[in-house]
């Protein structure tokens, strides 16, 4: 057995290919964690200006131990929530698209 | 929001694993909510004509239209986006226990060799069964038999937290909404049955099986699994919460457990994760470590019987997209023949629709549970489906 486990670890199983070329599975991949770490870095710039805020300094350990309270948790959110509208701005598009035809061909 | 409750071994995560897990949990939830529902009108627009015209007549079975549907490019992306936040949600909360490894072993060790209220038997030679030790069910990677280095317990680790995230926080605070809900069932069914012994087969982590005690807090309870690792963390966790609870090592296709030695046996959800011959096997040691008149309670997602194409294949995307090879097979199969086959009477069977676990857990007021759930697992929002079953007298 190792003693160390090097992350991130596959599953094992059938991972389903989507897309006609294989390198838009990995690119769409790539993309989602490309938005996560972003959501990462704006999560930790959060908490360096709240930490500024209260005390006027800050340090790796304040920030490691700063915790949101409810309010600040749903700010978090909200900002979350923006930052995924702005990334599937063209997807919900394609819904709203899809949705107005089907809804015409039912009134027709 | 809601929050797992601390214990012992819950691995904690750094300012940004919290961030990660965070994102892939509201990610998660809005491609559920606000990305897949658009399949409806992609199917009714683009795919259910084209089936009609070649085919002549309406589709037949959800596998004609999955057939066409994974050719549609609204399908492709959104079920490309579910897969993936998956896999990053599971490789999110296996970091923050892989850095804590060591620290988390040793705890639950000292547990262990402590004063315990439960116990842990494991074996050392044990065979895992093929369909756990070939397949990581849901894209767990290590599945539930992982045993990655000495007294491991990152697979209830990873269970634990990740499943609390995937299923938003609704198995409740402490993992145990399944176990409680369960309890709620025993009680409208079975309002008389006062368990002494009680066996849960396949308690993973043993979320289910705390809540399943703390219902029942006078019986004794025992809960088997195959994995070393998911046993390892459960009793390291059961102890810290102050649940006495024996945990084994077993295959419930083969236990080692007496006849006729429970009052009640829980399956919380495990069949879909077996192969059909093992739901046949388990059934059938269920029916004999049973006392007469003891029950058998297993959750399930519903099976499709009765169910339209359409809403078969979207119950179904697991099976093909979350490594759950056994899922569509085990949702066609008649439960009420498999007991019959095991021994019980089909007069003692019932099935049907019972507790969720949001609401075993009061939790149906929040805001997670308003999820308009389109593909996937569960998300613990709605109703439960439950089958029970009576052994008689002799």
């Amino acid at each position: 057995m190792t003693d160390k486990i090097t992350t991130p670890r596959p599953a094992q199983g059938k991972r389903p290919q989507y897309f006609d070329d294989p390198n838009m599975d990995q690119m769409h991949a790539m993309i989602i964690a490309l938005a996560t770490e972003v959501s990462v870095l704006t999560d930790r710039f959060d908490t360096i200006e709240r930490v500024l805020d209260e005390k006027g300094t800050v340090s790796r350990s304040d920030i490691e131990n700063w915790q949101p309270d409810e309010k600040a948790w749903e700010e978090r959110r909200d900002q979350r929530e923006q930052l995924i509208r702005r990334l599937f701005r063209t997807v919900r598009e394609a819904r709203t698209t899809l949705e107005g035809q089907a809804d015409q061909e039912a009134n027709t | 929001m809601l929050r797992q409750e601390p214990h012992a071994v819950l691995p904690q995560s750094s300012v940004n694993e919290q961030a990660r897990q965070d994102f892939l949990n509201q990610l998660g939830k809005h491609v559920l909510n606000e990305i897949t529902p658009g399949n409806t009108a992609a199917y009714q627009r683009r795919v259910l004509p084209k089936i009609k015209a070649e085919k002549g007549r309406d589709p037949e079975s959800r596998h004609e239209i999955r057939k066409e549907m994974v050719r549609d490019p609204y399908y492709q992306m959104t079920s490309s986006f579910q897969r993936t936040v998956q896999e990053m949600m599971w490789n999110s909360v296996d970091d923050t226990i892989q850095r804590q490894l060591p620290d988390l072993i040793a705890t639950a060790k000292t547990i262990r060799d402590g004063d315990t209220l439960g116990s842990l038997h494991l074996e050392p030679d044990f065979e895992i069964p093929s369909y756990v030790a070939d397949n990581d069910h849901h894209c767990m990677p290590g599945g539930y038999s992982g045993d990655l280095v000495d007294d491991d317990i990152t697979a209830g680790a990873l269970y634990d937290k990740g499943a609390f995230i995937y299923t938003q926080g609704l198995f409740g605070p402490r993992m145990d909404g399944i176990g409680k809900a369960a309890a709620l069932m025993i009680a409208t069914s079975f309002p008389d049955l006062r368990p002494n012994k009680i066996l849960e087969i396949g308690c993973t982590a043993g979320g289910s099986t705390t809540g399943l005690k703390s219902a029942f807090p006078d019986a004794e309870l025992h809960a088997i699994d195959v994995g070393p690792a998911v046993l390892r963390y459960a009793h390291a966790r059961a102890e810290s919460m102050g649940v006495a609870i024996h945990f084994h090592q077993m295959n419930g296709e083969a236990m080692t457990f007496e006849d006729e030695g429970f009052d009640l046996v829980n399956c919380p959800a495990s069949f879909h994760e077996m192969s059909r011959s093992a739901v046949y096997n388990v059934f059938k040691e269920a029916h004999r470590v049973l006392k007469p008149g003891g029950v058998f309670l297993l959750s399930e997602l519903p099976p499709y019987e009765g169910v339209d194409p359409w809403t078969q294949f979207v119950r179904d995307w697991d099976t093909y997209n979350n490594n759950e090879p056994f899922w569509g097979a085990v949702h066609e199969m008649d439960f009420a023949d498999v007991a019959e086959a095991a021994g019980f009477n089909r007069n003692d069977y019932w099935q049907g629709n019972g507790p969720g676990i949001a609401e075993a857990n009061q939790l149906t007021g929040a805001v997670e549970v308003q999820n308009k759930k389109f593909m996937g697992s569960t998300r613990g929002g709605g109703q439960a489906w439950y089958a029970h079953m009576t052994k008689r007298e002799s």
